[in-house]
């Protein structure tokens, strides 16, 4: 063989081998099922608004709490994320500080801040999406959708989770500056509902637990969890969202989720 | 500049009377309910007092006293299917030295806005913030700065304005008519911040008015990471030139014509971002061409639970022999914001600001913004001035190194 043929044949090997589909252990299909199942649960919502109690509980248990209101709009395209905006409605000193972000499928979302005692957009760089929400327990990158096509799953077992069996399945984030090495999803097998979410550390150090409860039926089809606690298992502190007034289908527009209409605060 | 105005508010309610004409042709014949009104009212309180290390310049008045301000922010917020309106009014009432030139009562904005769909209409005293930098924000052009209080005042004058704004394309497009707009205010004798006496009249040179219409339009679109503002502007200047005219200035506002360009760039750890501007005027000797280029370097939990940015800005201006006055101009800033993320979000800024050319000209400052609870906020702000003596302004800033304290309670 000269040494034409045998580049040819080397990078027609090189071509197959990077065509070739990897093959997905049993536990990964079935961890990637479950994660699917709870998102086509939810496909259809278009838009919701809740209003959300935020307590943040010291080790000590001293308590502040902030109310904003949340809005989320589901894109058309599932090949990008949701947009979600949070406004913040009391104390007064961060009244009309607003959030808005846009997930992505494997870029790490784009945020955007709106400061009102500048009157200032301001955007987030990429690594400070894992930084602290507004002081809370809650990043930037746990408030925004979860995406499906942003991690690889593997299921790791099943096991009861209160009065269900849920299964756990290992979700590692595909997107860049995560601050977080996996997250342990438990999916509860009967709704797909997730019911509790174990963070882990960059170093692989449980990091963060959230709990959900509360969950309630809305159009008879989309669960959503009234109550969430995060808890910080390296600072000991928690955080605590209570949302209510959940309302489905506002008719809220895409173009309230714009970055350059963050200011006015008609929504 | 345009010198014919009907009135920015018929003007308003004409232009959004067509468009909700049009859009109620195509409704169906039921008419949207009114939604419950939402109203909201608070005020803030603060005080401020300047503490000098060193007396002031020969003929510089000392006295600059703490200054006591009552903010009440009051909106209305009403809607209809999809047209939503927002008014808000929020004056504000300012006790400070009898020579202050400020005026007691000012409007910080008071403004009414209509949106519908991707459509909004705003009217009224508005602000409007583009720029990017730390320093100084250049495409800034619609609103005033007043340099009476601190060394880079934040605080704009609020400017009577029509905007117009919609999607167009992948991006935003806003329009803005400005009827007349605030001349920037001086102390009349030499103050601290401002050591130098200013004519209480202005002049108006090629084209400019202070009551003229000017207009402005910015495109706004963001792109996965990259963010762009591109802004144009004609009108009268902001920024005033001075001449000499015996032992006092002369301000002087010409009509200038200019481009801006706002950029951001998020990526990894990094945030890129630059501001330029480009200011033409009939004049050419009062032409300027401005450039500030930064960066921040994200660390998140860099101590506890606190967030770290680490913060760099270059400036560079290339002004004509009449242009305004930069004192920005090879300036560089080293600095890092630390978010403590506690209970009460305080946050402490550190910044070197130097002369690239001559770093004995230099200005250090730290300002920390304490929550105490959720009303009450301390601001302690020191900024310490060297001068090498190669250049003036370095000097007359020196003697102005202080220590700023403020107290504001929200209710």
């Amino acid at each position: 063989m000269n040494h034409k043929a045998a580049f040819s044949a080397c990078l027609s090997l090189c071509a197959l081998l990077h065509q070739a589909p990897t093959l997905a252990s049993p536990e990964q299909e079935l961890g990637q099922q479950y994660a699917h199942r709870w998102r086509d649960s939810d496909l259809g919502y278009q838009d919701t608004s809740a209003r959300i109690r935020l307590t943040l509980v010291e080790k000590e248990g001293a308590r502040t709490d902030r109310f904003m209101r949340m809005n989320s709009f589901e894109t058309a395209s599932t090949a990008v994320g949701d947009k979600v905006l949070l406004t913040f409605e009391a104390p007064e000193n961060i009244k009309n500080s607003r959030v808005l972000i846009h997930s992505k499928i494997k870029e790490g979302d784009q945020v955007w801040l709106y400061l009102p005692a500048l009157k200032r957009v301001k955007r987030v760089a990429a690594a400070d999406r894992s930084g602290s929400f507004s002081g809370s327990e809650f990043s930037y990158e746990d408030i925004g959708s979860m995406e499906v096509g942003n991690y690889d799953y593997q299921w790791l077992r099943d096991e009861p989770c209160g009065d269900a069996q849920c299964a756990v399945v290992k979700q590692v984030p595909l997107y860049p500056y995560s601050g977080y090495s996996s997250i342990w999803v438990w999916y509860n097998k009967a709704d797909y509902r997730q019911m509790k979410t174990e963070y882990y550390d960059r170093k692989g150090s449980k990091f963060k637990t959230l709990t959900l409860d509360g969950y309630q039926l809305f159009l008879g089809r989309y669960w959503r969890a009234l109550n969430m606690t995060m808890v910080n298992h390296i600072t000991g502190r928690q955080t605590l969202l209570v949302s209510s007034d959940v309302q489905f289908r506002t008719g809220i527009g895409e173009d309230a989720f714009e970055p350059a209409r963050l200011g006015n605060l008609t929504q | 500049m345009i010198t014919r105005r009907p009135g920015l508010a018929a003007l308003a309610l004409g232009l959004w009377g067509a468009v909700g004409q049009a859009q109620a042709q195509a409704r169906s014949p039921a008419q949207p309910e009114p939604q419950a009104a939402e109203q909201e009212l608070s005020a803030k309180i603060a005080l401020k007092r300047y503490f000098f290390t060193s007396s002031p310049a020969d003929g510089v008045d000392d006295d600059l006293p703490g200054t006591a301000q009552l903010g009440l922010d009051y909106q209305y917020l009403q809607s209809w299917d999809s047209l939503r309106l927002r008014l808000v009014v929020n004056p504000r009432y300012l006790e400070s030295a009898k020579r202050d030139p400020r005026p007691d009562f000012y409007w910080d904005e008071l403004f009414v806005l209509l949106e519908q769909d991707s459509r909004e209409l705003k009217v009224g005293r508005i602000k409007e913030h583009w720029g990017v930098m730390e320093t100084r924000q250049l495409v800034d052009v619609i609103n005033t700065y007043d340099n009476l209080d601190g060394l880079q005042p934040e605080e704009k004058l609020s400017q009577k304005a029509l905007k117009l704004g919609s999607s167009l394309g992948p991006g935003h497009l806003s329009l803005y008519l400005l009827d007349g707009f605030e001349p920037v205010q001086f102390y009349r004798e030499p103050a601290r911040f401002a050591a130098y006496r200013v004519q209480s009249q202005a002049e108006y040179l090629h084209g400019a008015d202070r009551d003229g219409l000017d207009v402005a339009a910015r495109y706004f679109v963001s792109v996965s990471d990259l963010d762009i503002g591109l802004s144009y502007f004609k009108g009268t200047n902001r920024a005033p030139a001075f001449r000499t005219a015996g032992d006092s200035l002369v301000a002087q506002y010409t009509e200038v014509t200019q481009w801006g360009l706002d950029a951001i760039w998020v990526r990894e750890q990094w945030l890129y971002k630059l501001e330029a501007l480009d200011q033409r005027v009939s004049d050419s000797a009062y032409n300027s061409r401005k450039l500030s280029v930064g960066l921040e370097y994200a660390i998140t939990r860099a101590w506890r639970d606190a967030d770290l940015s680490l913060i760099g800005e270059y400036h560079r201006d290339q002004d004509q022999r009449l242009a305004p006055v930069s004192i920005f101009d090879r300036k560089f800033l080293l600095g890092a914001r630390l978010e403590l993320n506690d209970a009460h979000l305080s946050s402490l800024f550190l910044g070197y600001t130097a002369q690239a050319s001559d770093l004995g000209n230099n200005m250090l400052s730290a300002s920390l913004d304490l929550g105490l609870s959720d009303a009450l906020r301390a601001g302690v702000s020191a900024v310490l001035v060297n001068s090498s003596s190669s250049d003036a302004v370095w000097d007359v800033l020196a003697s102005d190194s202080h220590l700023a304290l403020e107290l504001s309670y929200s209710f």
